[in-house]
């Protein structure tokens, strides 16, 4: 009996602690919030449209970026193999146009700008289930806007490409690749919809955002590359846009060429749309351009940390420039070389200078080439910039009117067109203000840019840029927007990019105008299909 | 016992002559209980607890027979003796001896699973730094990798291949049932180490247990013993294996007349401070010296026991700046109450570890060791005003300066607590509850001087200092409870039980730098200038999560010729989204003991012959919490709004409320035979396991997903293979005596699917890639159908006139390689496997008189190994120091005159190799003339002796970093030593 009683016991207690036993499996979180826990209000809007906004810094400035995509792939700049330090390698098949599928810069731009263009779906979406929100038409419109800027990158870059609208789509859904023509049209349709309801301001409220003005630009932009994307010239439609970003009159040019990209160049009356930076806030957007294209030597003349001695411009077109005209020296860093304190950096018993000459792509010495220094770097700066990028400026409103003009304005076009260039010229020659003049003649003229093979300081193989139509178009834009995201649409445009040599680059096919389709969408997504030529 | 008294005293009556004497095991322990018979007759008598007896013999020609579980049969003539002390050996083949499943103990007769039971005399002996050392190779299937010379790394295990892509492939350890690892306790604080092999044995671990399951017992308290007091200790001596044979200065010279380097190497020699011969890597490496004592004492009374142990390790790696440093302690007290039904027992685990930390958090700073090897042999090493030499070619930096300008520690402290409470009301019923707690507590920190590298150049950070905490705590409860039954034939043990495990983690972590002075080192974080400038960073986290598990296991036995196990365990984890918390994992095996049948009875030859069968659902849970959850952050959201920088909110990852764990089934046949009285004994086991639901970040499409990857289960992975064990004893004669151990394991994967409805995947393959700039090329592919850890690249099969490689493309038809961008997937195809199809281990131990002898072999078979230091160090047209046969010609024609680093076929080898991993030779002083001391021995002890191999590389035992790339010899891997010990074992 005793032993029954105990054996009662013990069975009452183990069922009862079974019965108690913890079976409660929700999960508590310390460091992170979680969205189904995370009510957002109206309250809350800034939070909910801020990462559609966020992801310009990474699409602009993460590593092989848009900026790279422009740039490096045109004639403007390369990152050579660098006997002693590297390099070379995938930065080398953007220069050659030896890209493939797998290049990495496609896929981080498709990528990126898909990211913005989730984000802004995911944020439509958000502020649809908010219920009443004041301006809830004026930020859906400008999400609309912002969502078409992306989708024009694309267009631009890969042609061919998915529309997505919407956010809450059901699992595993894969959407329909679009033509180039639906692309163009969807963007022009959505900005020619949002447009009545988007701001006409400009100030610091609207400073970052998406106004009309800068939705003009985008479809300005769309109109004048027209021919490229959808073989239909529409100039006088892109004249149309950019004449009503300048009679607004809210917009002007600054006095100074430089200040557009100095530290400080938050609000300025010349940009119509820029991509906020801050070293504070922003500081781990992983901007690199200044590490990417200084030599380690060059610590010393901004008191930085060393960087890693990559890029820099191709001798080619910095023999175009005007030995007079400032912005050679607000873009470039050549010749011999300082530290901060004025003291000449020496090495190897001689002083450091950066020499605009190549041996070649495959071989380049440490100091050769001049380097991208455009943006201000700060004597102290550590990592993570202050400058704001100027994505549309004035100047890129005046330089396409002038560009329209020029194309279809006839004589008279050309006489005004001429006077635009001027005007933006004038404060690239202080010193020499006769320099600045252009007349509607010299517009007519071809490109002043030595194009052919180079190799070790000499054009082996002249090809010139005299027949190119509005050459000397190309080269003031060359001049006045050189890292500023132009170049390959320009080349492009003016028929350059896939017919001239330039430093070791020889075309490699008019495909080469758009991008493949990154092999790893293609793997995800079975119905891509690739673009014609790769 | 009283049946054995009443022969006694039968046999008294018509005695002649008194044998006395005692019964001692090889310690020179009493052994009590052991059965001496005298040899064809039914009297006999068993040792007291003294080990003394006293039996009675009919003549000078009879003879005795000893025998005791767990020790080999001594049979002795009596002759002319009155007294007889005998020394019993361990029988290496004990069939009867228990082994630990999970929750409870088996006889090994009855087990019906696919166990491997290692016991503290089978150890291998010598400096041993964890505990997977002790039985490296000694279990079929259990892959046991060392492969890095650093005294602070740990073992990479994998039972039975890989079995998910995404989770660990390491096995549950469990030290008394509470989860660590190998280096949780001393080696010698262990009694055996027993190894759940198939699902069959380990799905009573649900969630934990689809790797396998590794249980570890540790020494406990002896009820009714008297005191031991055991001292251990060794002192070892390392050297680094083999050394990557670079270029020296004078190589420079010799060759400077007939090659033109790119490296320019006398030009930068020449330029910063003249021409000198400086060995980089005789610089920073050294001799390393090695310590450890050990002390245990271990007895009890009449109804309680008491182990304690306490064991100091001091060791130095060969790199200068690397140690080792550990002290662990461990007391178990144990006491009975009320006649044995309520037993209580408690258990302090206490372990402090400090490890010399030459970069930031790590033991080991691969930039230190790379720069050594690739560092120019003509550079000085530091200038005449005493700052190092430095140069401005990229990545390339004084490696003595890094070594000396660096203070680095990372300290590991953790406690471990159990309380264990058992409850005997019947003899049939146990009841147990055992409560434990663990606390980890991690410090690292890490500084730089102002005349360190980072300071000076590179960052140019001013001197650097970082530090972290992290807090670690896993709680723990377990009630089982198990009654047994047997009736006539028939044995019956059923078990019941709930299982309750919380881990919380949490820490912190904070840089700074632009300090005034160094002598802060990392301990005054404050003084440095970059957190206010607001450059530096800090970080702190915190997670936790919860598994509960109810589980229940049923053993029948019949005759001792049937058995049948049957278990399942429900388990819940809060790591899955809400309608996948819980899953069900079912086992069963059976058994049977084909010997104990009559019509093999007479077979006399057969001692055992055991068929097994089995089959288990396991699971894998991954690594972190709260994966399914929508998590948001604000990090780099920042959003410029009229003036102001505010935040924004995006999701962190694709959202996957679906997620739930991964599924293995194993299938497991096996059968254990023993021949010629055990003489030749082991076991068989073949299996088929299949892994469903695996766990990956899979690829989407973007749009329309927000990330481009997306954690989800999706793929499915099979194992198939087959394990042998033999143990045999090819010579015992009185003074001589020879062991040999056999393990033989064959493993074959196969990726069998990586897609499902909502995933998939153009060409349904995953392209990895292993190798680091500036080659960056893939170096692996996932393809279904294909075994995981094929090498995937350009075939090189010959040298162009120019130098240049040339590849044989998938179709056969041959191209010159003028570019890296020539590796494209239509170019490419599988060139290799890095995981060995085949592991054998070969123990073998002689003894003889005093003396005893053990040597301990591995090896592995049948795959390829990527030699990435050839890789980048055989390309004499790079910038950096080269390998001195990059001077050889290339496919036997010319030197490669190819610009780049690149991963082409010529740079995989085959990787087979047999090692001599220990040999160890011990002598056993006579200590009879002593009172207080037991017993005495010293041995010499060698490890990484030999190996036989083909592979140019270091060493071809690779250690497993990612799962996913397999058999890549990382060119900054700690290179292997080579360890001379000596050491001593007194018992009193």
């Amino acid at each position: 009996m005793k032993r029954l009683r105990l054996k009662n016991i013990v069975t009452s207690i183990l069922f009862s602690s079974a019965l108690f036993a913890c079976t409660d499996l929700d999960e508590k979180l310390y460091d992170s919030i979680s969205a189904d826990e995370t009510a957002l209000t109206a309250s809350d809007l800034n939070t909910i449209i801020a990462p559609a906004y966020a992801n310009l810094r990474e699409v602009y400035w993460h590593w092989n970026g848009l900026f790279d995509v422009y740039e490096e792939s045109s004639d403007l700049i390369v990152t050579p193999f660098r006997v002693g330090i590297g390099w070379g390698d995938l930065y080398l098949d953007m220069h050659k146009h030896t890209w493939g599928p797998a290049i990495e810069h496609g896929n981080n731009l498709w990528v990126r700008t898909y990211a913005g263009i989730n984000l802004c779906n995911k944020a439509a979406f958000q502020i649809e289930q908010l219920g009443a929100v004041d301006n809830k038409e004026a930020v859906l419109a400008e999400l609309r806007a912002l969502r078409a800027f992306y989708y024009y990158l694309l267009l631009d870059n890969f042609r061919n490409v998915p529309i997505v609208t919407r956010f809450d789509v059901e699992p595993g859904f894969l959407p329909e690749q679009n033509t180039g023509q639906e692309v163009y049209d969807f963007i022009e349709g959505e900005l020619t919809e949002v447009m009545p309801q988007l701001s006409v301001e400009n100030t610091q409220k609207t400073y970052g955002r998406f106004t009309q003005w800068a939705a003009k630009m985008v479809l300005a932009k769309l109109y004048l590359n027209s021919e490229v994307y959808i073989n239909t010239d529409r100039y006088d439609d892109a004249l149309l846009q950019v004449n009503d970003i300048i009679s607004s009159n809210k917009f002007s040019l600054l006095a100074s060429y430089k200040a557009n990209f100095a530290v400080n160049n938050t609000n300025t009356p010349e940009e119509i749309f820029s991509i906020p930076f801050s070293k504070d806030f922003t500081g781990n957007a992983n901007t690199y351009y200044q590490f990417k294209t200084l030599h380690p030597l060059s610590a010393s003349t901004f008191n930085m940390p060393e960087p890693w001695g990559g890029s820099c411009g191709i001798p080619q077109f910095i023999d175009t420039y005007d030995e007079d005209d400032v912005r050679l020296k607000d873009c470039w860093l050549g010749g011999p070389q300082f530290s901060a304190s004025g003291s000449p950096i020496m090495v190897g018993g001689e002083q450091f200078e950066y020499i605009n000459y190549m041996t070649s792509v495959d071989e380049a010495e440490y100091n050769e080439g001049f380097r991208f220094v455009k943006y201000e770097i700060p004597i102290g700066f550590t990592s993570g910039p202050d400058n704001d990028v100027p994505l549309f400026r004035y100047t890129d409103a005046l330089m396409m009117k002038a560009e329209c003009l020029l194309r279809t304005g006839g004589a008279s076009g050309a006489t005004e067109a001429a006077e635009i260039v001027t005007a933006v010229r004038q404060r690239a020659f202080p010193a020499t203000p006769a320099k600045a003049i252009v007349s509607a003649e010299d517009l007519a003229e071809g490109s002043s840019y030595a194009y052919g093979k180079y190799e070790e300081g000499v054009v082996t193989d002249f090809e010139g840029g005299a027949d190119i139509e509005f050459g000397r178009l190309l080269d003031e834009l060359a001049w006045e927007f050189v890292g500023e995201h132009h170049r390959k649409q320009d080349l492009i445009r003016f028929g350059v990019y896939t017919t001239k040599s330039w430093l070791t680059h020889v075309p490699n096919g008019n495909h080469r105008v758009i991008f493949p389709i990154p092999q790893q969408q293609r793997e995800t997504n079975l119905k891509l299909e690739q673009n014609d030529g790769y | 016992m009283g049946f054995m008294l009443m022969l006694w005293g039968t046999s008294e009556l018509c005695a002649q002559t008194i044998i006395k004497g005692r019964v001692t095991s090889d310690q020179k322990e009493a052994l009590p209980g052991v059965n001496i018979l005298v040899k064809g007759t039914a009297s006999g008598t068993t040792s007291d607890s003294n080990g003394e007896f006293s039996v009675s013999v009919p003549n000078a020609d009879a003879v005795l027979v000893f025998s005791f579980i767990g020790y080999l049969s001594e049979e002795i003539t009596v002759g002319a003796n009155t007294t007889i002390d005998v020394v019993m050996m361990p029988d290496l083949i004990s069939l009867n001896e228990v082994v630990v499943v999970g929750y409870g103990t088996q006889k090994a007769s009855e087990v019906t699973t696919a166990i491997a039971s290692v016991k503290e005399k089978d150890f291998t002996a010598g400096a041993m730094r964890d505990a997977s050392e002790l039985i490296k190779g000694k279990v079929a299937g259990l892959t046991i990798t060392n492969g890095s010379g650093d005294p602070a790394a740990g073992p990479t295990i994998s039972l039975r291949g890989i079995a998910t892509l995404e989770g660990s492939a390491a096995p549950l350890i469990l030290v008394d049932g509470v989860p660590g690892d190998f280096n949780t306790i001393s080696p010698s604080d262990i009694a055996s180490i027993d190894v759940l092999k198939d699902a069959s044995a380990a799905a009573i671990y649900g969630t934990r247990g689809a790797n396998g399951v590794v249980l570890i017992t540790t020494k406990q308290g002896d009820k009714g013993k008297t005191a031991r007091l055991t001292y251990n200790h060794y002192s070892a001596w390392s050297r680094q294996y083999r050394k990557p044979d670079f270029f020296t200065a004078k190589d420079y010279e010799r060759y400077a007349s007939e090659f033109t380097f790119k490296n320019n190497f006398i030009t930068e020699a020449t330029d910063n401070g003249g021409i000198t011969d400086t060995n980089w890597l005789d610089e920073i490496t050294q001799k390393a010296y090695m310590q450890s004592h050990n002390i245990s004492l271990r007895g009890g009374g009449q109804s309680s026991g008491y182990a304690a142990n306490v064991n100091f390790v001091n060791q130095d790696g060969v790199f200068k700046g690397s140690y080792n440093e550990e002290l662990r302690l461990s007391l178990d007290i144990n006491q009975s109450l009320f006649d044995d039904k309520v037993r209580i027992s408690a258990n302090v685990l206490r372990g402090m570890q400090d490890i010399g930390a030459l970069g930031d958090g790590v033991s080991f700073n691969n930039l230190i060791y790379r720069n050594a090897l690739m560092r120019n042999p003509m550079l000085g090493i530091k200038k005449d005003d005493g700052s190092y030499i430095e140069t401005d070619r990229l990545q390339y930096i004084n490696p003595v300066g890094m070594v000396n300008e660096t203070d680095g520690v990372l300290t590991n402290n953790w406690t471990r607590l159990t309380g264990n409470i058992a409850l005997i009301p019947l003899n049939a019923w146990e009841t147990n509850l055992m409560v434990a707690t663990e606390i980890r507590n991690n410090f690292r920190g890490y500084s730089e001087t102002k005349k360190h590298y980072n300071s000076l150049k590179g960052p140019r950070r001013n001197g650097f200092a970082s530090r972290a905490n992290d807090d670690l705590r896993t709680d723990y409860l377990e009630l089982t409870s198990k009654y047994t039954k047997d009736f006539s034939n028939h044995s019956l043990t059923i078990l019941g039980g709930y299982s309750y495990q919380y881990n919380v983690n949490q820490g912190d972590w904070a840089n700074n730098f632009d300090f005034p002075t160094s002598e802060y080192s990392y301990n005054n974080l404050g003084s440095g200038n970059a957190m206010r400038l607001g450059t530096a960073r800090m970080s702190s986290y915190k997670n936790d999560n919860r598994l509960v598990g109810f589980f229940g296991r049923v053993n029948y036995g019949f005759d001792d010729r049937f058995n049948i196990m049957a278990s399942v365990r429900r388990e819940g984890s809060s790591k899955f989204g809400a309608n996948y918390k819980w899953g069900t994992f079912p086992a069963i095996s059976t058994g049977w003991t084909i010997s104990n049948e009559s019509f093999l009875e007479s077979a006399g030859a057969i001692n055992l012959l055991k068929l097994r069968a089995g089959w288990g659902i396991t699971g894998v849970i991954p690594r972190n919490s709260y994966q399914s959850k929508p998590l948001l952050t604000y990090e780099g959201v920042y959003f410029y709004d009229d003036g102001k920088w505010v935040n924004g909110l995006v999701a962190q990852a694709n959202e996957n409320p679906n997620l739930k764990w991964e599924e293995s089934s194993e299938f497991n046949v096996g059968v254990d035979f023993g021949f010629l009285e055990n003489r030749v004994a082991g076991s068989i086991d073949t299996y088929v396991k299949k892994t469903e639901n695996l766990l990956w970040l899979y690829s989407v499409p973007q749009p329309p997903n927000l990330h481009d990857e997306t954690l989800a289960n999706v793929g499915e992975l099979e194992n198939r293979g087959v394990e042998v064990l033999v143990k045999t004893i090819p010579v015992r004669t009185g003074d001589f005596e020879w062991s040999s151990t056999l393990t033989y394991s064959y493993n074959k994967n196969k990726l069998i699917s990586l897609s499902n409805d909502l995933y998939e995947i153009k060409g349904d393959y995953i392209n990895l890639w292993g190798i680091s700039e500036p080659i960056s090329m893939v170096s692996h592919r996932l393809q279904p159908g294909q075994p995981m850890g094929n090498f995937w690249g350009l075939k090189s099969v010959d040298i162009s006139e120019d130098g240049l490689w040339v590849i044989e493309l998938p179709d056969g038809t041959r191209q010159n390689m003028t570019n890296n961008s020539m590796a494209s997937d239509v170019n490419s195809q599988i060139l290799g496997n890095g995981i060995p199809k085949m592991r054998v281990g070969w123990t073998n131990t002689f003894r003889y008189k005093n003396f005893d002898l053990s040597i301990v072999m591995s090896g592995a078979f049948k795959y390829q190994i990527m030699n990435q230091q050839r890789m980048f160090y055989e390309n004499p047209n790079i910038n950096y120091n080269v390998l001195r046969s990059s001077m050889d010609n290339v496919y036997g024609k010319r030197r490669l005159s190819y610009l780049n680093q690149a991963f082409v076929s010529y740079y995989l080898e085959d990787g087979d190799y047999v090692k001599i991993e220990n040999a160890t030779l011990g002598y056993n002083l006579d200590m009879s003339a002593l009172k207080y001391v037991r017993s005495v021995r010293f041995y010499l002890s060698g490890s990484n002796l030999a190996t036989i191999t083909g592979y140019k590389g270091i060493d071809p035992e690779i250690p497993v970093g990612d799962i996913r790339l397999q058999g890549i010899d990382n060119r900054d891997k700690y290179p292997i030593v080579r360890t001379f010990t000596v050491g001593v074992d007194i018992n009193f």
